[in-house]
This record gives C-alpha cells, sequence and structure tokens, in this order.
C-alpha cells in the first residue's frame, strides 16, 4: 500500500512564552529566557527547586463552562493551542465545526494525568477519607484520555481520541502516530501533539532521581550541552500541530507549512532513566530510513538534550556516530526549559517557525561545550540559514525514544 | 431560615457554581430546559448547596425528582425541617 503525504497545515503553541505561537517564535528570536522564579507555594520542602518555565496567567473563563469543567490545566492549554492550530490552518474554531472537518481526530499526550486534579482529588479523600465534597467533573478531568477528550468534546469531533503516553516522547509520539493513521488512510486530519502542566510534584520527581537544577538564577538555569549545567528546569505548555493529508490540503487551499517526511519510535530496555546512545542513532537512523533520506539531507537537528549530563552525552554522542559534524545542532531548552510531553511539538514548530523566517535558534546558555558530547555543530547563537530539512528528538523516562523529519515546503 | 433567606442563599450559590445569570434562577426556571443543567452539574449542585447550608441533602430519590427551582427551595427547606426535628 502506498503511503499517502502528510503535511503540517497548522501549528498552535501556549508555551512560558504565551499563549499563542507568536509569543514563542518572537521569545526566542529576542533570545529571551521564559524561566522564572518559583511562587513560595510551588516549593516544597526538601526539594531544591527553585526556577521552572510557567505559562503566564490566563483565564480560563473564555472557555465555555459546559467544556471547561472537565478540563485540567493542561486540558486548558491544549484547548487554547489546538484553536490556534486551526486558525492559522484557515479553520475557524467553533463548539461544532464545520461538517467537513468534523470526522478530524485528535492524537494529544501527556507525561501523567493532571496532577493538579490529583492533589485537589486526594487531598479531599487523604484529609476527610470520603468523595462527597469532590465535584463530579473532576474524575472526567483525570481520566487517561481526558486532554483529547476535552479537545475534541469542545470541537465536536467525531474522528479517533487517542492519548498516548511517552512522558517527554509524548508529542513526538502523538505527532508520528498521527502521521501514520493518515498515510495509511484512517484519517485525512488530525491534532496532534502534547500538553503538560507545571506541577511541584514533577519538579520533585525528576529532582529525587537528580536531574533538577538548582540554580536560583532562572536565565542561566538551563544549560543544555554546556559543562556547567546541573539538570533540567521543568516547565509547561502545550505544542498542537494539525496534520493533513497532502492531497486535502491542496484540495481545500490551506497553507503548507512543512511535510512530514519520516517518523521513528523505539524502546530502549536498558535503563527507565538513562538515555542509551546506541538506541537514539538507531531511532534516527529508522526516522532518515522512512524518510527515504540519509545523513547528508539533514539541515538541522533540533535535539532532545534537558541539561542533563547523562542525556545530553548520550544524544550528542549519537548524533556525532550518524550524522559527524556537518549538521546544525541547537536545544531549546535553555530558553524556556523543559515542557515535558509538549516539549517535542512546541520544539519542532519553533524550528519551523524560525527556518521560515530564516535563521535558526542558538543554544540558550551554551558558554563552554562539553566536549564529551561529541565534535557535533552547536549552534551557540542564532544564525541566519536556509534551513530546509528538520530532523527532531525527543526521549522520555522509561526508555522512549523518538525522531521525527520534516522538510519545509 | 426563612423561605427568603433559602431562595436568596440557593440562588446566589448556583449562579456563582454555573456562571449564569441570578436573574434565570426564579421559582419555575426548569432545571434541565431552562438552565441547561446536566445530571453531573446536578451532583455538583448538591455538593455546593451542603456546602452553603452546612447540612448534608442525602435523599437521593428527592434529589431524582427535583425539576425546577422551586423544588430545591422546597427540598432545602424540607431537609433543614427534618434536621431540626431530629436534634
Amino acid at each position: 500500500m502506498e503511503k499517502r503525504r502528510v503535511v503540517i497545515s497548522g501549528i498552535g503553541a501556549v508555551s512560558p512564552f504565551g499563549w499563542e505561537f507568536a509569543s514563542l517564535l518572537d521569545g526566542l528570536e529576542r533570545e529571551q529566557s521564559a524561566v522564572s522564579r518559583l511562587d513560595e507555594a510551588d516549593v516544597i520542602a526538601g526539594v531544591d527547586v527553585r526556577v521552572g518555565g510557567k505559562a503566564p496567567a490566563f483565564d480560563p473563563k473564555i472557555i465555555p463552562r459546559e467544556y471547561r469543567r472537565t478540563m485540567s490545566p493542561m486540558g486548558v492549554m491544549a484547548f487554547v493551542a489546538a484553536c490556534e492550530a486551526l486558525k492559522s490552518a484557515g479553520i475557524e474554531p467553533a463548539t461544532s465545526l464545520d461538517e467537513e472537518y468534523r470526522d478530524m481526530g485528535v492524537c494529544i499526550a501527556s507525561t501523567t494525568i493532571s496532577p493538579s486534579m490529583l492533589e485537589d482529588f486526594f487531598t479531599t479523600y487523604v484529609t476527610l477519607k470520603n468523595v462527597e465534597s469532590v465535584r463530579s467533573t473532576v474524575f472526567f478531568k483525570g481520566m487517561g484520555h481526558a486532554v483529547p477528550s476535552n479537545v475534541g468534546a469542545a470541537l465536536g469531533l467525531t474522528g479517533r481520541c487517542i492519548a498516548p503516553a511517552a512522558a517527554c516522547a509524548g508529542s513526538l509520539q502523538a505527532l508520528g502516530l498521527s502521521c501514520e493513521y493518515i498515510e495509511f488512510g484512517k484519517a485525512d486530519m488530525m491534532l496532534a501533539g502534547g500538553a503538560d502542566e507545571f506541577h511541584p510534584l514533577l519538579a520533585a520527581t525528576f529532582d529525587r532521581i537528580g536531574a533538577a537544577s538548582h540554580s536560583r538564577e532562572p536565565a542561566g538555569a538551563s544549560r543544555p550541552f554546556d559543562r556547567g549545567r546541573d539538570g533540567l528546569v521543568c516547565s509547561e505548555g502545550a505544542g498542537i500541530f494539525l496534520l493533513e493529508e497532502y492531497k486535502h490540503a491542496r484540495a481545500r487551499q490551506a497553507r503548507i507549512i512543512a511535510e512530514v517526511a519520516g517518523f521513528s519510535t523505539i524502546a530502549s530496555p536498558a535503563s527507565p532513566v538513562f538515555p542509551d546512545t546506541l538506541a537514539i542513532q538507531r531511532c534516527m537512523e529508522r526516522a532518515l530510513a522512512e524518510a527515504k533520506m540519509d545523513s547528508a539531507d539533514i539541515d538541522i537537528i533540533n535535539a532532545h538534550a534537558t541539561a542533563t549530563e547523562s542525556g545530553d552525552i548520550a544524544e550528542g554522542q549519537a548524533i556525532y556516530r550518524l550524522f559527524g559534524s556537518r549538521p546544525l545542532v541547537n536545544s531549546l531548552k535553555g530558553y524556556m526549559g523543559h515542557c515535558m510531553a509538549a516539549s517535542g511539538a512546541l520544539e519542532l514548530g519553533a524550528v519551523i517557525g524560525a527556518a521560515n523566517r530564516g535563521f535558526m535558534h542558538g543554544t540558550m546558555n551554551l558558554d563552554n561545550v562539553d566536549e564529551r558530547c561529541g565534535a557535533i555543530n552547536l549552534a551557540r547563537a542564532a544564525t541566519k540559514c536556509a534551513s530546509r530539512v528538520i530532523l527532531k528528538n525527543s526521549f522520555g523516562l522509561g526508555g522512549i525514544n523518538a525522531s521525527l523529519v520534516v522538510k519545509i515546503v | 431560615m426563612d423561605r427568603n433567606y433559602i431562595v436568596e442563599t440557593v440562588n446566589k450559590v448556583l449562579s456563582e457554581e454555573f456562571e449564569k445569570d441570578i436573574a434565570l434562577f426564579t421559582p419555575d426556571a426548569h432545571i434541565r430546559d431552562d438552565l441547561n443543567l446536566d445530571s453531573l452539574d446536578i451532583v455538583d449542585m448538591i455538593i455546593a448547596l451542603e456546602a452553603a447550608f452546612k447540612f448534608k441533602l442525602k435523599d437521593r430519590s428527592k434529589i431524582l425528582e427535583i425539576a425546577t427551582m422551586s423544588d430545591v427551595y422546597d427540598f432545602i427547606e424540607k431537609t433543614y425541617q427534618a434536621e431540626i426535628s431530629a436534634r
């Protein structure tokens, strides 16, 4: 069976920079940091994390209550980003989309179910040992598939509703799976990506496994590939793409932003925590093979690079083995921290946006390259360049690897 | 607790809970047809009213019989009277 072509026709983003894609692009282009000091309420005794990347305050009441009542913070972010993705694709978001779009699918990943929902529920349950005062909608905020369900319901969609989970590889996996649905004729349009909300629980979890930054200085805290790094900065957001079958997009005269050329996701059973150089290399090789490309075709590699020692080194070495020192390699986590399951789609969207603006981002806080990351062509500062083919990596705890190749058209 | 207090309190609590204009909460307003509240909302309505009046509204069969706002006021009033006489 011949695979159908898949294009990106819309992008929406909620990030620590703001509640629209343009704020992400502009913030990154100005080389600003969106990491800030945490409020006291976000600091847990015994957890030495003081900075994070939280989205600015937002009034969710713009969403009708009947839909909002089952949305956790990550559901709200995903819905706002999905609406923006639709708008940018020339489709007006509505509580019931036009008939021709209603069969659209939704595939959105999150690292865990909403931690704030869990906190709400268990605070009552543990304290009172009953659930009589728990609102009926709390459970619906915490279903494993709550986020794609929220988005689909609020747009009146009747297509596939899928909630893959692969921690920080989540949104790249959701994008890849959605491409496969479209390639094989199971859907014509998919809203796909990831969403995660900041919660002290996540920062604490990364701190417990020795992976979180203890920096007190927000702008300098996240330092991918830098010798002075001390771990990742937890952030939040939602990155949602509208993926569409090529001929479908052409027929409705949609603006085609980029084409998805290849995708791979593989597991690495060696460790639930430590990234595996060989697995990363194999994942990128498979994505290239799916794209019918070789390493010489790649212009830009947007690395997962979270600013952990083991992760940066494993990925850098895998990139060097496969690509040598030629393609430009950057990481955006120095600018906004690690948006968890949303990071793959947010960062890929940002890199596509930069390519369309004729430049490529640098890597914030990369002052002294850790030579153990391999002799890769790391972008320290933004550069003017014409990038056409981008490889994006995302890796998740539990040994999940994902790579996606896109072509700017 | 007089009827006026019950009506005012119920209307205020429910207009805030469901983000609706308080003027919509009239005695003959139908819970589902006029206020567009569904079964999930009715569960939350009971929780909100229990918190406001500080007593439990446990009688499930009575809850299922609620159709209009007037039924809500009656339910609160009767439950309160039963609470008082049980003390």
